[in-house]
């Protein structure tokens, strides 16, 4: 499943949303047109942002980053109208809004009312190519570990640092919620259900709990320190008695963890079995590989 | 099947089995005694100034199937990730449930266990364990899992007992990774050579110990086995390992410092029939060797794919494996190169000098 939205739709490196949509659409609807003829156009993009001069199609980009995010009506209209003015210089005749929100008929009926060769490719349009695409578009879109609330649930029983009445909301179900745990090395994204009363301690125990993360691990041959970071809107979260309620986490929001590794000063003359290039990464893919075998063996078990 | 059936099929037989008594897991000490056990006899019989060295042995709590050997301090370490017992224990359970030496098994019923593995209160590791409910697969399973097992950790010995990192360390210096970011400039010429001649070692000794078990394992011979079949116990151990330890490597992405997996596996099995000739020249000169080794080599593929899907065909390598053996030419010059140096930090006499 393909959402078009952050986090798991994935920003260029330095770029906004918007212009990463841009850029991604373009992609998309050279793949669509078979053509390497559509191009972006530089400022003042007079309501066009990208055009196709064989097929004189004028193509406007509107995204929106919240995946529940409305279509901007009234956005395309001054848009559409921009476009209008410039419509002899350049010569376009078909108009398309490429959005990765839903649309309605009503919009394009009133858009119709403006220009009558108006289209909107919607949602719908950009998933189909992806989904028929996923080796073209896969290094767009951040890959998600799914993790069954249930087995989270399970997991989270089994969790000595997490109280009781913690542990009954998330078991029980109710009040509870469901953010985004990035891991920053990895680049991965998993669901977790949290509920508000939980503290940042309760949420850090939560998740070295299911990727399996202990304070202290091997590193090639040295027995060496992890420590875990939550970060909410990029900021280090530091008071672990705070609730999530305090620092105002809501649901679909995205957490950060960031995995450090203390390496001390080893001086050694080694040779391994196996080659293992990066270490520190080898021991990240491992407790993800280690999540996703016990998913897998939940799904097929029950326990 | 109640929880004392279960318990009792996954308590195994041999003193190498997985566990003894379930739960509690058996063969850690029986490896460390093992070891010792060698390092031991190599202290009482070698004249190197080296052969008082302490080894020091650990298992440690990594889940993927590697092992590693280091000197620091003056004292020479080995340590096994754990995740290789799981791994290859689990692995020969199941390939023997599925129909490896079915000729030699009646398995009716399987005990299927998933073991948690906890560390300060959290679950650091979780895998499946599945023993069949029949002597003789229970015994082969163990077996086979055995040698896999040793081969690891005799591989990493063969670094110390042959000289090998006290050589790194004399020429090439130390690392210096963590900190710096910076290895030795140890040619990948070299790293190869030392890689196939621990190997070798392990390979070796594998052989010494397979005579043994032919002349003087009661439990084995009970089963009254040919001894074709013995043998292919060995290549099929050794050949799943390989398998398994070219596990989610791809050909393009091999460092230059390691042989794939695959020539390294050819090679020891050029090596398994040298040392059959050498040291058991009665066993193996009446098998053709060829004939058991395509054999259990294609069992081992056939059986690899269906219980685990992945597919490991030799051909499918063919290119690299010659490109790869083009370089042994060079090997054997590095070999012939090193090897004075090379035996002044041996415990044990070296293999000869190749013949130019």
């Amino acid at each position: 499943m393909y959402i078009l939205h952050p986090p798991i739709f994935k920003e260029e490196y330095g770029l906004s949303f918007g212009e990463s949509w841009e850029i991604f659409t373009l992609k998309l609807l050279k793949i669509h047109y078979k053509t390497n003829n559509i191009k972006k156009r530089n400022p003042p993009e007079s309501g066009i942002d990208l055009y196709f001069p064989e097929k004189k199609i004028a193509f406007q980009c509107k995204s929106i980053a919240e995946e529940n995010g409305k279509f901007n009506y009234t956005k395309v209209q001054k848009s559409l109208e921009d476009a209008l003015k410039i419509q002899k210089e350049l010569g376009w005749q078909k108009f398309i809004i490429c959005t990765n929100c839903e649309e309605t008929g009503k919009h394009i009926e009133k858009l119709k009312k403006i220009y009558k060769d108006i289209e909107i490719y919607s949602k719908h349009f950009w998933i189909y190519i992806c989904e028929n695409n996923p080796e073209v578009i896969q290094n767009n879109f951040r890959k998600i570990i799914d993790v069954p609330s249930a087995y989270q649930a399970n997991k989270f029983k089994n969790i000595s640092k997490i109280p009781l009445e913690i542990k009954e909301i998330i078991m029980n179900k109710h009040d509870f919620f469901s953010i985004w745990l990035y891991v920053n090395q990895t680049d991965d994204l998993i669901p977790i259900d949290v509920c508000l009363d939980m503290t940042v301690e309760h949420l850090l125990n939560l998740v070295k709990g299911i990727l399996g993360i202990t304070s202290k691990t091997f590193i090639q041959h040295e027995e060496v320190l992890v420590s875990c970071q939550l970060y909410y809107q990029g900021i280090y979260i530091n008071e672990s008695d705070k609730t999530l309620a305090d620092i105002r986490i809501k649901q679909g929001e995205v957490v950060s963890l960031d995995i450090k590794i203390e390496l001390p000063d080893i001086i050694v003359s080694t040779l391994m079995l196996k080659d293992n290039q990066n270490l520190v990464r080898g021991y990240l893919m491992e407790r993800k590989q280690f999540l996703l075998n016990s998913i897998h063996s939940y799904l097929k078990r029950g326990y | 099947m109640n929880n004392i059936d279960k318990f009792k099929i996954l308590s195994g037989i041999t003193d190498f089995s997985f566990f003894k008594e379930f739960p509690n897991i058996n063969c850690y000490k029986y490896y460390k005694k093992y070891l010792q056990d060698i390092d031991n006899y190599i202290k009482s019989t070698s004249y190197s100034q080296y052969k008082t060295r302490k080894l020091n042995f650990r298992f440690i709590n990594r889940f993927d199937v590697n092992g590693i050997a280091y000197v620091k301090n003056g004292e020479d370490f080995i340590k096994i990730n754990e995740g290789s017992l799981y791994v290859i224990y689990g692995m020969f359970g199941d390939l023997i449930i599925n129909g490896a030496f079915s000729k030699y098994t009646s398995i009716k019923e399987v005990a299927d266990s998933r073991i948690y593995l906890n560390n300060e209160g959290i679950t650091e590791h979780e895998f499946n364990f599945k023993i069949p409910n029949d002597y003789n697969a229970k015994l082969l399973s163990e077996y086979l899992s055995m040698f896999a097992v040793k081969f690891i950790i005799l591989h990493e010995l063969g670094h110390h007992i042959n000289g090998h990192l006290l050589y790194l360390e004399k020429y090439y210096g130390i690392n210096e990774w963590y900190t710096k970011q910076t290895n030795r400039n140890i040619p990948d010429l070299l790293i190869k050579t030392l890689e196939m001649d621990a190997d070798a070692f392990a390979i070796s000794q594998l052989v010494r110990e397979f005579k043994e078990m032919v002349i003087n394992d009661k439990k084995i011979n009970a089963l009254n086995i040919p001894n074709e079949v013995k043998l292919g116990l060995l290549i099929f151990s050794l050949h799943n390992l390989f398998i398994l330890l070219g596990e989610g490597f791809e050909t393009q992405n091999y460092s230059n410092k390691y042989m794939s997996i695959k020539s390294r596996y050819l090679h020891n099995i050029s090596c398994l029939k040298t040392n059959l000739e050498i040291q058991y020249f009665e066993f193996i000169d009446n098998i053709n060797f060829i004939d058991v080794t395509s054999y259990y080599l294609k069992m081992s593929e056939t059986l690899y794919f269906k219980v685990f899907k992945i597919n490991n065909q030799l051909i499918d390598d063919l290119e690299q494996i010659i490109e790869e053996y083009n370089d042994f030419d060079e090997i054997k010059n590095t070999w012939n190169l090193i090897f004075d140096d090379l035996t002044k930090f041996a415990r044990v006499p070296l293999s000869s000098k190749y013949k130019t």
